[in-house]
């Protein structure tokens, strides 16, 4: 009889004393003070907080796309701060989804929806899926009858939508999406936020950094951000 | 991708195919250029085959089947003489026997100036001068006997008559012989005065039947000739021909059993076409040595276009290969996926650069035929410079777009911004200076080049580049500063200079290249027109003026037409002291002064003061004397015969018309070295002389024994090496051009989308294209002016200190001596503004075409 196997730890990701800051000008201008949270498995947590309080910066530090001038990162209990750039993008590969806040900063121009799709899980995982299943699982996001449109040709939204499925492809650890509604009109962005909690509602842990009401609505935790320090 | 970054992608890699396929290319035509030039300059019989043909062999067989295979030359011409044979005749009928020479060449009686009776068996042509020499007329009979047969020849066969008798029919004009028309070319020693300037045999140009039975009886020679047609002949092809002339010599040998033992010199006139093939490998190599650092320069220059191409692209497609950064996509996949998309336009421009060099090494190049061994070699380069291309973008873009994401700490950028890039610049161009002031540039000694050390050579470029190094900090320091200026301006003109401040990067980048580009034109333009200066120079000092004829007596007894351009110098060796020499130049001092080469900047005085000073009074017994070119051990001069001869050297120089080197000469006046009883040779010196001068002369009863023109000064072949070395800095300076409108064209591109933004955005606030205009003008123009101002001034200065140390030729008098050419310098400026209004309107065209709702969604 196989010993049970111990349960997952219930934080994916935490930060620890998280400092950020830059040198502009020759002045030094601190992004993020002394931050230390957690995002909780399965849940969907958003970041709020005035424009310029920091939560870009946090995302991204939790994205493994930036470092941090102190304290550390932990993805699935491991610190990722200390890892070499080729262990941090092989964490973006394969546990990590993110979403820019501009909708078509996250498609490739030269595909259509479905090579999108197709090419996001042929990253994650190595090998694609069939036309049918990716057609399937635009229309999951509303998207069926635009999967073979170029991505220029859909709207901020659908792009935006396609951008979260992409994200999400092939099951990584952690979502995180920065500012995922700043370019859209209130409706788009209550769909897109229903999209967000639809991906956390099957497994996948989900950061948004945000001031969108609708998304804090749909949020299972939120952290406010005011000048780089928790509020 | 765009069709704005295609096409820098396309320009880019054409640049990179020019400049790897350029300069092979161009070496290659040089050296064809120079057989060409060369055997132009020849005689066709000289550089052909000449065999001495025995009657009815089987080698005339072999000799005529061997040049039927042989491409590049012209039909086999057949020529019969019986040189030293004697005479007596009518006429002045004195019964002395006078030497002749009887000739006969097919199609003989046309190539004599004027038309002559055709001559048929018995009947002789002979010189005008002859006839009137002996006192001949038409109609006499001219008995010809001669030596006894060759010694070494086959005997005569029994009964076959070893004289003949000519019937004189006609005259006909001397045969030119400097230089000789190609007819006569081969044999022009039948025609030319002797050494001492006397008439040479008299040439009785007769019948084939005529000559004939001699010809069977040996007592006359049948010279097969084959002339090659240089005509567009490549040096491959020529060195071939020399290769196959040299064994169809052979092929005549093994098959003429009459010749064996004979040494092949008896048999055969060796072709100097194997020679010919020889220097014009040395005038390649020169050209090769001399643009060499040029070469590297344009590898460099095309590589940073190349890195800033790649940098702009990565710019372009910023939020594809962010995407592939977050999205973790590995390296090898990101540059697979570079490389697909950049395949095609790589392709593209490196078969449009190669065309490109071959249009343009065909069209302005020193020769227009190519080898196409050398074609073959410049497109497997061109080939290979496309692949490393190809990886110079696909690895400069790949890097870029690692800094997207998770780069490096910014101190280690820091760290790299302090490194002294500008000291380890300016090292290199003092070092550069330093071995350039030492070693000097490619040294030509007749058809040779010695030294080029190629670092010493890339000094201009060099010094360029150290001095654009320097300014670029503080000059982008205060761009930044100048960040809010022109808050007064007009709204177009602020948008414009606000676009070029924003970046400070960008824009001092431009503005240095475009200083690069037209420092290097300007550079280029007062080396080439200095080279091309000093080698005038050199030859008018080297000949005195422009054409010095070697002859007996004075000016007083020529055509006043020719006395009025002329002057007679006279010259002598003499020995100093004991072992010392040196050479005594006697001058007109009325005269010299309007014909000889005088630059200006020779003495701190004007000629005229300069002569006056050879009648300044001087001891007793001695003579004013100009020292050129050294100094005398002693003042007592001994010339030949043992006449001694004291001067007073009353000032000294480096140079003087007429001065050879090694020195020194001495300048006297011709008239008190003539009543010193110092023999002399004389020369009579022609400024602007008719192109008949020599025939005027000769008419005039003046012998001329040798003349000297400033085109025949040198060897050819160095005259060539330096014309074209200096050309191909000129096509750098336009390939440089090129670069900077390039990259002008790139950032306007990469800025493409931020105008279109900035443009739908204020079209709201009622500025129009006319604004955008102005705009774009001040955004492109205002890189160029400064580039353009600054890069003058540099490219004067660059040139102007390396002009003298990069004399080719420094052996030779006056130093070279920078040459601006103004007009040019303004042209080259003129083109970079208008290059400036070019892009301006392209970008404003490109705005013309901006759809303001895909620009709002970012789908432009």
């Amino acid at each position: 009889m196989r010993p049970p196997e111990a349960p997952p730890d219930p934080v994916v990701a935490a930060t620890e004393a998280l400092g950020r800051s830059f040198v502009n000008q020759g002045e030094t201008v601190t992004a993020l003070d002394d931050v230390t949270m957690s995002v909780r498995r399965g849940s969907l947590t958003a970041i709020v907080g005035p424009s310029g309080s920091g939560k870009s910066t946090l995302l991204g530090l939790l994205a493994c796309l930036d470092r941090p001038t102190s304290g550390r990162v932990l993805i699935d209990g491991s610190d990722v701060t200390s890892l070499d750039r080729g262990d941090r993008r092989r964490l973006r590969r394969h546990r990590l989804g993110v979403v820019l806040p501009q909708p078509s900063d996250n498609l490739l121009d030269g595909l259509d929806a479905v090579g999108n799709l197709r090419w996001a899980l042929r990253v994650r995982s190595g090998h694609g899926i069939g036309l049918d299943e990716a057609v399937a699982r635009l229309a999951s996001v509303g998207l069926g009858g635009a999967a073979r449109k170029p991505v220029v040709a859909l709207s901020g939204g659908e792009q935006q939508r396609l951008a979260v499925l992409c994200a999400a492809a092939g099951d990584p650890l952690l979502v995180l999406a920065d500012e995922p509604t700043a370019s859209l009109d209130r409706v788009t962005a209550a769909t897109l936020a229903g999209v967000l909690r639809d991906v956390c509602d099957r497994g996948t842990t989900t950061v948004v950094a945000t001031h969108d009401p609708s998304l804090v609505a749909v949020a299972d935790v939120v952290v406010s951000l005011e000048h780089g320090r928790l509020a | 991708m765009r069709l704005g970054g295609v096409v820098g992608i396309v320009a880019a890699s054409a640049l990179a195919a020019v400049a790897t396929a350029g300069p092979p290319l161009y070496v290659s035509s040089a050296a064809s250029a120079a057989v060409q030039v060369q055997a132009e300059r020849s005689c066709g019989a000289d550089l052909g085959l000449r065999v001495f043909v025995l009657p009815d062999g089987e080698g005339r067989r072999v000799l005529a089947e061997g040049a039927a295979t042989l491409d590049h030359v012209a039909p086999p011409i057949e020529t019969l003489a019986r040189r030293a044979a004697t005479f007596t005749g009518a006429g002045r009928d004195d019964g002395l026997q006078r030497r002749i020479t009887l000739l006969h060449r097919p199609g003989q009686e046309d190539e004599l100036g004027r038309p002559v009776a055709t001559l048929g068996p018995g009947d002789a042509l002979l010189p005008d001068w002859a006839i009137d020499q002996l006192g001949l007329r038409v109609g006499d009979e001219l008995e010809v006997g001669g030596p006894s047969p060759r010694r070494n020849g086959p005997a005569p066969a029994t009964g076959v008559p070893t004289g003949v008798r000519l019937r004189l029919v006609g005259g006909y004009p001397a045969v030119p012989v400097q230089p000789p028309p190609s007819f006569w070319c081969g044999l022009v020693n039948d025609f030319k005065p002797t050494i001492l300037g006397d008439y040479p045999d008299p040439v009785a140009l007769v019948s084939a039947e005529t000559l004939a039975p001699l010809a069977q009886a040996g007592l006359a020679s049948d010279t097969w000739e084959l002339r090659p047609t240089t005509d567009g002949i490549t040096r491959d092809e020529a060195a071939a021909l020399a290769r196959r002339l040299d064994a169809l010599v052979g092929d005549y040998v093994d098959h003429e059993p009459r010749i064996a033992g004979f040494a092949r010199s008896q048999i055969a006139i060796a072709p100097r076409l194997g020679a010919l093939v020889g220097r014009s490998e040395q005038v390649a190599a020169t050209v090769a040595r001399t643009v060499g650092p040029v070469t590297l320069a344009g590898a460099v220059a095309t590589a940073a276009v190349l890195a800033a191409s790649a940098l702009l692209l990565a710019r372009a497609r910023r939020r594809e290969l962010r995407l592939l950064a977050v999205r973790g996509v590995p390296a090898p996949a990101v540059w697979a996926r570079l490389a697909r998309s950049l395949v095609a336009p790589v392709a593209a421009g490196i078969g449009l650069g190669f065309g490109v060099a071959v249009l343009a090494v065909a069209r302005f190049g020193p020769a227009s035929s190519f080898e196409p061994r050398l074609v073959r070699r410049a497109a497997v380069l061109t080939v290979a410079a496309g692949l490393v291309a190809l990886a110079l973008l696909v690895g400069v873009a790949a890097w870029s777009a690692r800094q997207l994401v998770d780069a490096p700490a910014a101190h280690r950028r820091r760290v790299l911004r302090r490194v002294p890039w500008e000291a380890m610049a300016v090292a290199l161009a003092v070092v550069s200076y330093r071995r350039l002031d030492r070693l000097g540039g490619v040294q030509l000694l007749g058809a040779k080049a010695y030294g080029g050390d190629v670092l010493a050579q890339a000094y201009p470029l060099l010094l360029l580049v150290a001095v654009l190094v320097v300014v670029a900090r503080p000059v982008s320091a205060l761009t930044r500063r100048l960040r809010f200026v022109g808050r007064s301006w007009r709204p177009s003109l602020q948008l414009g200079v606000r676009r070029v401040v924003a970046e400070p990067g960008v824009s001092v980048g431009l503005v240095l290249a475009t200083a690069l580009a037209v420092a290097s034109l300007v550079s280029a333009r007062v080396l080439t027109d200095s080279a091309v200066q000093a080698l005038g120079d050199k030859a008018r000092t080297f000949v005195g003026s422009d054409l010095a004829v070697r002859t007996d007596g004075d000016e007083t007894v020529l055509p006043p037409a020719l006395a009025a351009r002329t002057t007679t110098v006279a010259r002598q060796d003499v020995r100093l002291g004991s072992s010392g020499t040196a050479q005594v130049l006697g001058v007109d001092p009325d005269t010299f002064a309007r014909v000889a080469a005088w630059r200006g900047d020779e003495a701190p005085m004007s000629l005229a003061e300069v002569l006056a000073r050879l009648r300044e009074r001087v001891p007793a017994g001695a003579v004013a004397a100009i020292v050129v070119g050294g100094r005398l051990e002693t003042n007592e001069l001994t010339g030949p015969g043992g006449a001694r001869f004291t001067v007073a050297p009353v000032l000294a120089l480096d140079t003087f018309p007429g001065f050879h080197n090694p020195g020194p000469v001495i300048v006297v006046d011709r008239a008190t070295l003539a009543r010193s009883g110092l023999s002399s040779t004389f020369e009579l010196w022609f400024r602007g002389p008719p192109a008949d001068v020599l025939a005027q002369l000769r008419a005039a009863g003046r012998r001329v024994y040798s003349a000297n023109g400033v085109d025949e000064v040198f060897d050819v072949s160095s005259f060539l090496a330096v014309r074209w070395s200096y050309a191909l800095l000129g096509a750098f300076g336009v390939v440089v051009g090129a670069v900077t409108a390039l990259a002008q064209l790139l950032v306007l591109d990469a800025r493409r989308r931020s105008r279109q933004a900035a443009y739908v955005l204020t079209a709201r606030m009622g500025l129009g294209l006319r604004s955008q205009f102005v705009s774009l003008l001040t955004e492109v123009g205002v890189p160029v002016v400064l580039g353009a101002v600054g890069g003058l001034g540099l490219g004067v200065a660059s040139g102007r200190t390396s002009v003298a140390r990069l004399d080719t030729l420094r052996n030779l008098q006056p130093v070279t001596r920078p040459v601006v050419a103004v007009p040019a310098s303004v042209a080259i400026v003129g083109a970079a503004l208008v290059t400036a209004l070019v892009l301006a309107a392209w970008g404003l065209a490109a705005l013309a075409r901006t759809r303001p709702m895909e620009v709002l969604r970012e789908t432009a």
